[in-house]
């Protein structure tokens, strides 16, 4: 008697599977003439959350200013469709399928290199045009990991020489560095990376002191809190930091209370630091980061104008992320006006060799061959000031452009 | 199966209702589903196999693993690395190669972790996990956080799976003959004597079982087709990272177990579907999705502890306290034990 019902009950699960799926197939739903669809493929949901969140908005900063100046190239209107991969690579394969059973072509995000990976691989099987926005690994691009993917997040080797140069520049009388990094390649390769611009810059050896390498996810860090605190005097001490989101904001708090960051000659950084900043209500730590853009340090109009329109938006001030957001939105509306269709094959044709002028100055042109873009980076100090906007002042900015 | 069984249990003894159950799913499924509904089957398909794999040692054996990704993540990387060194292989080879590397860690590893038992075991599994995960980071050859990439290029025999349709024929195909070698186990001596061990190992070897051969052999057999599993879902993603290798993996498949139920074969099939759609399903519909899956999921377990397999016997159950009729003799196979699958005999066991 009982294995009837057990079909029984696979039947019935089966139905309500059927059910929930919606009973069909998915059919593209392809784009209106006069609109283009774009994908916005971010972790919305999880530890990055408030990363992505700034970083979609600057996308849809950049949607409504040129959907507000008649479109794309006067004909198309740009319609954003924001998915959430929950920074779960399995999750991304899924739901760039979800954008192709919409109709979408052309999408950008990708918050780290994984997912990057994993986006750019599903969206070869439709041949969607993936921009990853915000992933900075050098192995992704030159030659690009699939055909259709461009990366003009600035490459870590980037980041790390112009922050090696500056900090050698402004800080020349550091004798030793403490280094304190996730425990993966790209971070690891910022130090090395930054040490031997340093050197270069310098002239002479840079001597490494505490050394620690921490889990990517981890948030407790008083092992290595402890291990910096007994160095002794820092006076002539850098501390450098190649962690980011979650990590840098458990860091800053943790070594708060034993004024660890203020007793160091400098503290630098490269990864995300903004976001942890403005959190601190005016009283985060003085911070020497790298990164592709900080507001306060472009001195353009188109600036002016991304700044006061995410203003208009968000109530608050662009970070990087945001700023790639934008980015990778007025790069595909370049390339859709230099392919004169919105068709994915086209997009991708015309954003080969693609150059346009950026908020920060500087251009950014995407290589032919290697798919990625290069823009130039940004260096300044982020400091906790209670009257400047969001509690963080910016000073003491360099602008790096591209090679 | 029940009918099936009693007309004709040759048949049933040879898996055959299975096959044909795995190829009426393989020629309907795309003929409902088409675009990333599609690719959810492809993937929950590849969880189906990952869920029967864990069911070996979990269900079968009674041996409790907090690291079965581990296992799931060797045959993903296993085929990532032979993509990268041997990338004319075919990739059926791959994946064998890749559940035989996995089967042999699991068995090297469980010769010394089963000298423990209940937690310290799950603990040790868990370790072993965790282990391996660290080592995607620390060894360079495994590339970290970076990972693998161009597994969609793997030619299957002569030429690469080139649309998602093809994936799922692919996939369907490998997860059926697998669930299917699965069944001649079950049904086998050697399957009965892992039923024996996880109901008394003190009596089954008392009957002359050689208890540590048995959940070796299980551990083994659950690795391989685990890592079956994990390199099917790899080869749909195109990508392999460490998340692979990451503890929630382990969780999920015991969650997929445990919501199928593991009283009969087909549970953790069912509890593998059931857990993939509903996590699709709520992330279409909910931002923080893995709250509200949580919950579902806590419901179903809290209301059918033996999972969705039981639920039939359970509605049987209500109606007949709204129908006043009388329950039925109570025995201890009628629902606690397997029936298509057939009550253990004590005769077979010896």
């Amino acid at each position: 008697m009982a294995r009837p019902t057990v079909l029984r009950a696979v039947a019935a699960a089966g139905a309500v599977a059927l059910a929930l799926a919606g009973c069909g197939k998915s059919e593209g739903a392809g784009s209106d003439s006069d609109t283009v669809k774009i994908g916005v493929v971010l972790p919305f949901t999880g530890v990055q959350a408030t990363i992505a969140k700034l970083e979609g908005q600057g996308a849809e900063v950049a949607a409504k200013m040129i959907n507000d100046a008649g479109g794309v190239d006067g004909q198309w209107e740009i319609e954003l469709v924001d998915v959430d991969d929950q920074l779960d690579p399995a999750r991304s394969a899924t739901v760039i399928r979800d954008l192709n059973d919409q109709g979408v072509q052309l999408a950008i995000g990708g918050q780290t290199s994984d997912l990057c990976k994993s986006s750019a691989e599903a969206s070869q099987r439709f041949n969607m045009t993936f921009i990853g926005a915000h992933c900075t690994s050098p192995d992704l691009v030159d030659p690009p990991i699939t055909d259709n993917f461009f990366m003009i997040g600035q490459q870590m080797t980037d980041l790390a020489k112009a922050i090696g140069t500056g900090l050698a520049e402004r800080y020349p009388d550091i004798e030793t560095w403490d280094v304190m990094t996730y425990d993966v390649d790209a971070m690891r390769l910022s130090w090395e990376e930054a040490k031997k611009a340093m050197e270069a810059e310098l002239g002479r050896p840079v001597q490494v002191g505490e050394q620690y390498q921490v889990p990517v996810g981890g948030t407790t860090m008083r092992k290595e809190i402890s291990g910096l605190v007994s160095t002794g005097d820092k006076s002539k001490r850098g501390l450098f930091l190649g962690i980011y989101g979650a990590g840098t904001t458990s860091f800053v708090q943790q070594a708060k209370p034993t004024g660890l960051l203020d007793e160091y000659g400098v503290v630098a950084q490269t990864g995300v630091y903004w976001p942890t900043a403005t959190a601190m209500d005016g009283a985060a730590p003085a911070i020497y980061n790298v990164h592709d853009y900080f507001y306060a340090c472009q001195d353009t109009e188109e600036n002016t104008e991304f700044v006061t329109a995410f203003e208009e938006l968000t109530g608050e001030k662009p970070d990087a992320g945001a700023y790639q957001g934008y980015l990778a939105i007025k790069l595909l509306e370049a390339a859709i006006a230099e392919a004169g269709s919105t068709d994915s094959a086209d997009v991708q044709a015309a954003l080969e060799g693609l150059s346009i002028e950026t908020p920060m100055g500087t251009s950014m042109t995407i290589s032919a061959d290697g798919h990625e873009g290069k823009g130039g980076v940004t260096t300044a100090v982020l400091a906790g000031d209670p009257s400047a906007p969001q509690g963080v002042a910016i000073t003491d900015c360099g602008v790096t452009p591209a090679e | 199966m029940n009918l099936i069984a009693r007309y004709s249990p040759t048949a049933t003894k040879l898996g055959l209702p299975l096959v044909a159950g795995f190829a009426v799913v393989a020629v309907l499924v795309p003929v409902f589903y088409g675009g990333s509904p599609l690719f959810t089957w492809t993937t929950a398909a590849a969880w189906v196999l990952f869920a029967m794999a864990t069911s070996v040692m979990f269900g079968w054996t009674g041996l409790l693993s907090f690291g079965q990704a581990a296992f799931f993540g060797v045959g993903a990387y296993a085929m990532a690395l032979l993509n990268t060194h041997v990338p004319d292989m075919p990739g059926l080879v791959m994946l064998a190669v890749g559940a035989g590397a996995a089967g042999l860690l699991a068995a090297l590893f469980a010769l010394f972790a089963l000298r423990t038992s209940g937690a310290e075991f799950a603990i040790l599994t868990l370790v072993l996990a965790q282990v391996l995960w660290l080592l995607t980071y620390r060894v360079p050859g495994l590339k970290g956080e970076d990972g693998f990439h161009g597994l969609f290029a793997i030619k299957i025999w002569n030429e690469p799976l080139t649309s998602d349709l093809e994936l799922w024929y692919y996939t369907i195909a490998v997860v059926g003959v697998c669930c299917w070698l699965l069944w001649l186990l079950y049904r086998s001596t050697a399957g009965m004597a892992m039923r024996a061990v996880r109901d008394d190992p003190w009596r089954a070897a008392a009957l002359g079982i050689n208890v540590r051969r048995v959940q070796v052999g299980a551990f083994g057999v659950s690795a391989a087709f685990s890592a079956v599993a994990g390199a099917l879902v790899a080869q749909g993603q195109g990508v392999v990272g460490p998340s692979t290798l990451a503890f929630s993996i382990s969780g999920e498949v015991l969650v997929a177990c445990l919501i199928g139920g593991m009283s009969r074969f087909a549970g953790p099939m069912l509890g593998a579907v059931v857990l993939i759609w509903v996590q699709t399903l709520l992330s279409n519909v909910f931002h923080d999705s893995n709250v509200f899956v949580g919950l579902l999921l806590l419901v179903i377990v809290i209301a059918l502890p033996k999972g969705l397999v039981s639920l039939p016997d359970k509605v049987r159950g209500v109606r007949r306290r709204w129908s006043g009729s009388p329950p039925p003799p109570s025995g201890p196979a009628s629902a606690e034990r397997p029936s298509s699958d057939g009550p253990i005999p004590a005769e077979s066991v010896r």
